[in-house]
């Protein structure tokens, strides 16, 4: 039965099936096959799946991230970034990855992030006589913090499979966020001394002022959003419903940089990119219960314990199959499919739901970053107007900045676990 | 002709979206009512979570026509036109069969809801109608599946390019 799972499994993917509907149909397959289970299960099952009330989280953070990409938030927070560290040398790049950091903070989307500070800080950088190719770089890279640094799409997609707190798994996901920003905040600097990068920028006190109160109602949304979580006044799903409506709000009416046409268009693109996450997630909970109810996921910790010697090798092999899956596929969904299957083996080594949860979603950064299907790369070709293979080439150096952090991360699970053990234990 | 279809086209998307908006918006008003007066209304969060199976339902089958859908695209980006055509047609054909056959067991289920009189925890209506969008989309997306699929087959025949780039997303 395994072995006609996995086969059918591959074989759908590599025929370019939508990934929502390989699941569907391995499931359907299996069940009437091999287990001889009436079909009406897979739609139960689909209902039961979907009968949850932290899944509107996702539609909401992707709409709340879509409307604060189109609208003028972003502008205001870069200014106010730039007010603040423009002045030092590679001091826009620092504004640059402050900003994405910033903005990391109020939506919980990768490409979200790149499309809002990138469209901004690219053509700015490049301006300013930054290389062209370490712009794009840089922005496409800590764009990806977006979903590292909480709220994060992908972290409530983890916690849900895999039935651990989002609250935590969001603390958890500050200080690794904040060691990446930091991280490529020290290469710019020391391509900045390399390359004698400075802008000169005089801003008198009072413009600092106007600028500051200008973005006032953006830098008051992750006080009010992760505030909001963490003092219980709100579930997770209600902070992302609340991060919508601030976001609606804030824009066309405060604002007002979002016309009605162009917040149709947005709300109706970020409906049907939700959806589709939506759609797999139905289908993903359809695998996952068969997955459970022949207890594969046991299974499999017993084959992995037996010929996986300790717990640093599994996760170092994890780390390598995340890296190959993502330039295969969509490593949101592959995060989806594979939690579940490692859940028990977890167990076994007494690896922390949290702390893995945080290696996946670095890994799903990474995916998002990896040519050919990386999701930000592909948003950045949109910014820049170059090809796709011009824009992986110059997140190159990033990437590798970025694995030094996920093997800093992977092995030092502190730095994850600090926060939510001493803030929410 | 093509004008009203356009139409109907354009409220569909529309409305999916506005079902969100309205969510979000009575979610937020939740939270004041419960903080600030210390109303909680239990009806609320049952009908968000089932008015969230209409809009993935009703949005994926939007996903198809847009294809929005995250598939491996591995094989077809590096094969040639007409084989990556010919990989789509089978693919698509795949999903039209499966959804078809989801909807029918769909239906099935929504019969034997509305035969048994099973009624919702909280508001205490009939079970089957948070089935329904299942039970109807779950067609569209079957027949937009197979349009898709007839789309590549003809694709084939004239020997149109294969379209590379990704949608929305």
């Amino acid at each position: 039965m395994i072995a006609f799972m996995f086969i059918l499994f591959g074989a759908l993917l590599v025929l370019s099936t939508p990934i929502a509907i390989v699941l569907l149909t391995v499931t359907g397959a299996t069940l009437y096959f091999y287990l001889g289970v009436p079909l009406q299960a897979i739609v139960q099952q689909l209902f039961n799946g979907m009968d949850n009330f932290i899944l509107l989280a996702i539609p909401f953070f992707i709409l709340a991230g879509s409307i604060m990409a189109e609208g003028s938030i972003s502008k205001y927070l870069v200014d106010v970034m730039n007010l603040l560290v423009g002045r030092f040398r590679g001091g826009l790049a620092f504004a640059s990855v402050l900003a994405c950091i910033f903005f990391a903070a109020i939506s919980g989307s990768s490409p979200a992030t790149v499309i809002a500070i990138g469209g901004i800080m690219i053509p700015a950088l490049v301006k300013s006589g930054y290389g062209d190719r370490f712009s794009t770089g840089l922005l496409t890279c800590a764009g990806s913090l977006g979903i590292l640094i909480p709220p994060s799409i992908p972290m409530v997609l983890y916690c849900l499979v895999m039935n651990a707190s989002v609250g935590k798994l969001f603390m958890a996901g500050f200080l690794p966020g904040l060691l990446i920003g930091g991280v490529l905040m020290l290469y710019a600097f020391i391509l900045a001394r390399k390359h004698g990068w400075r802008t000169t920028q005089d801003i008198s006190f009072r413009e600092g002022l106007r600028l500051i109160k200008k973005a006032s109602w953006g830098l008051a949304m992750p006080v009010i959003v992760l505030g909001g979580i963490y003092t219980g006044i709100f579930t997770p799903t209600e902070a992302a419903a609340v991060s919508v409506v601030y976001a609606v709000l804030v824009e066309v009416f405060i604002y007002k940089g979002l016309t009605w046409s162009r917040f149709n268009k947005t709300l109706k693109e970020a409906t049907v990119l939700s959806a589709s996450l939506l759609f797999i997630i139905a289908c993903a909970m359809t695998f996952i219960w068969l997955l459970t109810r022949e207890q594969l996921p046991v299974k499999a910790a017993e084959f992995i314990v037996a010929h996986v010697g300790n717990k640093y090798l599994f996760l170092f092999a994890i780390n390598i199959l995340l890296l190959i899956i993502g330039c295969l596929m969509d490593i949101v969904s592959a995060i989806l499919v594979l939690s579940p299957i490692l859940f028990v083996t977890l167990q076994e080594f007494d690896i922390d739901l949290i702390h893995f949860g945080i290696m996946m979603i670095v890994n799903v950064e990474f995916g998002f970053l990896t040519f050919p299907f990386g999701l930000n790369l592909f948003v950045s070709m949109g910014i820049t107007g170059k090809t796709l293979t011009d824009v992986a080439k110059a997140v190159m150096p990033f990437l590798f900045l970025l694995l030094i952090c996920l093997l800093i991360i992977t092995y030092v699970p502190s730095i994850s676990l600090v926060l939510p053990n001493w803030l929410m234990p | 002709m093509r004008n009203l279809w356009k139409a109907v086209n354009n409220m569909e998307e529309l409305f999916v979206g506005y079902v969100l908006l309205i969510l979000a918006f009575g979610a937020t008003w939740q939270v004041v009512m419960r903080y600030g007066f210390n109303i909680a209304y239990d009806w609320f969060e049952e009908w968000a979570r089932y008015l969230t199976i209409l809009v993935t339902f009703m949005g994926a089958s939007l996903g198809v026509k847009y294809g929005t859908h995250f598939s491996m695209e591995a094989l077809t980006q590096y094969s040639p036109d007409w084989l990556a055509h010919l990989l789509k047609v089978v693919a698509n054909l795949v999903a039209s069969i499966i959804m078809a056959v989801a909807c029918y067991f769909a239906w099935i289920q929504i019969s034997k809801l509305a035969r048994y009189g099973v009624l919702t925890p909280a508001t205490q209506v009939p079970m089957w109608i948070p089935y329904l969008p299942i039970g109807l989309f779950s067609a569209v997306i079957s027949i937009r599946f197979f349009m898709q699929s007839v789309k590549h087959g003809k694709a084939i025949l004239s020997k149109e390019p294969f379209c590379r780039t990704r949608g929305p997303a």
